[in-house]
């Protein structure tokens, strides 16, 4: 997968996840051009919308990211990098 | 269910497909199951995980970056985490229900009996595929002597906003089809549940097809664009045509976790679309957030707000017309 591709496949994964601060148009705008950098912890997510974000990049990008290891990676343009160093 | 649960685990490999099985089987489950669950993995299961839990803590080689647990420990952990939950209820024993597919998004959970004189309650899921709690914790909250549940589910990425597509091709396709798919004529009396991303369509239920009551627990706005872009007009507006149209309009609750503030903000709005009762749920030492139901089970309070707001109301105007 492209950078843009995972940037794509990860706001879908967060839209399935129901994760309100990425309804925001500008944001998500921002974070697939790459302009914008988003907080994990600012995504507020419960403990199933990790599970479920780290399913999808599991499913869609073949690599195994846990979800106690998810807040620890930081931003979503870090955890990008490490599923493209990843593949 | 314990054959389907060995088959499954050992067809995963790592941790994030071993959490897809469980929160699938959370989404889905009965009480009766889930104790089937515990039974099976014998008597020492309290004491196993208690060590498992000890070991996790001083073993340096489990807090390396990325360590995998191993499968019988992720069994153990969900298990333990999800019977913490279903405890709460303090029943002695497992609230009977059985689970029966309707169709692909839609499952009727009931312990049989004659439906006249059980309420059925329509339950509208949020994104997570469950109403707030896994399916079993929630079961174990409802008599299932009074009560059947039908479980509305969505396909993923879609929300309700569309309707079921083995149903119709709209909302109000899919709400016209409930009533028959369901049986609710069949039953003393039909209420709407709807958490989350479920609350709004369990409003529009609850007033197209006139039902006595309607809980929206943590519901979206009525001016949420999404609505919009489906329906071609505010789900508010549409929400006020139909209890205009109602003879005999439900009795609607609309309740919110006090600190999450867009929750407040929806309901609110909402109110001003249809005569509501708002109930503001909080905790005076926790946060109360978005996932009310989690607050409420926390208080052992889960069973009597559903009683009190939705389940329980006056006969006079609950009984179905027949």
């Amino acid at each position: 997968m492209t950078e843009p591709q995972i940037r794509a496949m990860l706001v879908e994964a967060l839209e399935y996840a129901s994760v309100i601060a990425l309804r925001d148009k500008n944001l998500t705008e921002a974070f697939l051009s790459g302009t914008s950098e988003v907080a994990i912890d600012a995504l507020d997510m419960d403990s199933l919308a990790e599970m479920e974000l780290c399913i999808a990049i599991e499913v869609n990008a073949g690599v195994s990211i846990v979800p106690e290891r998810l807040r620890k990676i930081g931003t979503l343009g870090r955890l990008v990098a490490l599923i493209q160093s990843r593949q | 269910m314990i054959e389907y649960y060995r088959r499954a685990a050992r067809r995963c490999s790592s941790v994030n497909q071993f959490n897809a099985l469980h929160i699938g089987l959370a989404n889905r489950i009965t009480p009766l199951e889930l104790v089937a669950l515990r039974q099976a993995q014998g008597p020492w299961f309290v004491a196993r995980t208690l060590l498992q839990q000890v070991l996790r803590l001083l073993s340096p080689v489990s807090r390396l970056w990325g360590a995998q647990p191993p499968p019988a420990e992720l069994r153990d952990r969900w298990l333990r985490k999800l019977l913490g939950l279903y405890a709460q209820a303090a029943k002695p024993r497992p609230e009977p229900y059985r689970r029966r597919r309707l169709s692909r998004h839609l499952r009727l959970y009931s312990a049989g009996g004659a439906r006249q004189d059980k309420t059925l309650l329509i339950c509208f899921v949020g994104s997570s595929q469950r109403p707030f709690l896994p399916v079993p914790v929630f079961l174990q909250h409802l008599d299932a002597a009074l009560s059947d549940v039908l479980m509305v589910g969505y396909p993923r990425g879609n929300g309700h906003r569309h309707g079921l597509p083995e149903l119709g091709s709209t909302l109000e396709e899919t709400i016209d089809k409930l009533r028959k798919l369901a049986g609710i004529d069949a039953y003393r009396r039909c209420v709407a549940l709807g958490t989350s991303g479920g609350g709004t369509p369990a409003l529009l239920t609850a007033l197209r097809l006139g039902l006595p009551g309607v809980l929206s627990a943590g519901g979206g706005s009525p001016t949420d664009p999404r609505w919009f872009a489906a329906l071609g007009e505010d789900v508010g507006e549409l929400a006020r045509r139909y209890a205009a149209a109602s003879s005999n309009p439900p009795r609607v609750v609309l309740a919110f976790g006090v600190d999450a503030q867009k929750d407040v903000i929806a309901a609110q709005a909402f109110a001003e679309c249809v005569p509501a009762v708002l109930r503001p749920i909080r905790d005076r030492r926790l946060e109360s957030p978005h996932n009310l139901f989690q607050t409420l089970l926390r208080r052992r309070r889960l069973q009597g707000f559903l009683e009190a707001t939705v389940l329980q109301l006056p006969p006079q105007a609950g009984d179905l017309a027949r």
